[in-house]
């Protein structure tokens, strides 16, 4: 605030009074301790910030470092298989059938019968393949039949959310087969050599046509 | 309220909030004003600074008994003048009581040593009351002039007048230094 005329002609022409100014002020910081409080102030912005950004940014993690561990947490676990949600992995249409990944792996079973359609399940991070789906018809039989193929240590989600339902189980050729049947459809699931094999009857069929299909796939080395 | 008084409660609110620094800021904003309260009682620089130390640290000790729905600067006023009046009753006291020659020496010596006597000196009666209530009380020229019978126009020329005055005595202060 800007001095009144009357402080500014004291100020300028009492320097005794200015003196005193000085002296009581002196007398006044050594009697309250003003410095040492100043130094130590109660309350500043400077001091609050820092601290309050630093507990802001705990409590941001925190959260979210727990829902994390959760969600991970959250994911089944397939003694140290790995397990592919949907967001993970994407479904290519593909040429790279069965019959081929059998030509270059041995251990892979597979059906001689006409392709309709094929699919790739890749991960979506390495572009590794994870699962192969033949959509296959059998001339001879008239069966119609999705045969998913996952790799070794491949979980993939929907054939185990699957595995769930096949509640019967049956030994072929000394293979032990998870199936189900219903008025619609037959599902049968088992494993070979590390590689699982899901399958999707479309359509009606009698247990012995599923079974029937299923050793002819165990036995198609033969 | 004057901008002066808004200020000086703005203050006491920040220095009873905690605001240390709200402190020396009052002090550097009323020193002037306070001094010439308690000058216009005991007309000795000793007293007057011992009275300002003395109000300065009741304001320091009970800035909680501040209430800033009223007039800050008047608040400082009253401690100014209250602690002034017993200063010049303990003063009075100690003349009665036989040490007149000593204290009345001291007050003499410092009386003449004061320059804001010798500044204001030149003054007479009413002009020193109305720059008292003027300047050390922040009365508006309307107050003043409705308890002196005169207009806030006719009262504004008298201070410009008496300021010009002061400001020569001024002059006069240091030529004769």
């Amino acid at each position: 605030m800007k001095k009144d005329k009357l402080s500014e002609i004291i100020e300028n022409n009492c320097p005794d009074v200015k003196e005193s100014k000085e002296k009581v002020w002196d007398r006044l910081v050594a009697k309250t301790g003003y410095e040492e409080k100043k130094e130590r102030k109660i309350f500043n912005w400077k001091y609050i910030v820092a601290p309050a950004s630093f507990l802001l940014i705990i409590c941001l993690t925190i959260p979210v470092i727990i829902s994390f561990s959760m969600r991970a947490s959250n994911v089944p676990q397939y003694n140290g298989e790995r397990f592919y949600p949907k967001e993970d992995y994407s479904v290519v249409s593909s040429e790279n059938n069965l019959s081929k990944l059998a030509q270059q792996d041995e251990n892979v079973l597979f059906l001689n019968w006409n392709v309709l359609e094929t699919f790739n399940y890749v991960d979506k991070k390495s572009n590794k393949l994870l699962c192969i789906n033949d959509y296959l018809f059998n001339e001879t039989s008239g069966i119609k039949l999705k045969i998913f193929v996952g790799f070794p240590d491949c979980q993939i989600d929907f054939i185990e959310n699957q595995r769930k339902f096949m509640t019967e189980t049956t030994v072929i050729s000394d293979i032990s087969v998870n199936y189900t049947k219903d008025q619609e459809q037959a599902l049968a699931y088992l494993q070979y050599n590390q590689y699982t094999y899901y399958f999707e009857f479309v359509g009606v069929y009698k247990s012995e046509e599923v079974f029937a299909t299923i050793s002819e796939l165990l036995n198609c080395k033969n | 309220m004057s901008l002066l008084r808004t200020k000086v409660n703005k203050l006491l609110l920040k220095f009873k909030n905690g605001d240390i620094k709200a402190y020396s800021e009052l002090y550097e904003l009323t020193f002037y004003r306070l001094f010439g309260v308690a000058f216009n009682y005991l007309k000795c620089k000793a007293d007057c600074e011992d009275v300002i130390e003395e109000a300065l640290l009741t304001v320091w000790q009970k800035i909680e008994l501040f209430d800033e729905n009223k007039d800050g600067f008047n608040w400082l006023c009253k401690i100014v003048e209250n602690k002034a009046k017993d200063k010049l009753r303990s003063v009075n006291a100690s003349k009665k009581a036989g040490q007149t020659a000593e204290i009345h020496d001291g007050f003499e010596v410092a009386e003449t040593k004061c320059d804001l006597s010798r500044l204001l000196c030149v003054l007479d009666e009413f002009e020193y009351k109305l720059i008292f209530e003027r300047y050390f009380l922040d009365k508006t020229l309307k107050d003043i002039g409705f308890k002196y019978g005169l207009t806030a126009k006719q009262v504004h020329k008298k201070i410009d007048k008496i300021i010009k005055k002061l400001l020569k005595n001024g002059k006069n202060i240091f030529r004769d230094k």
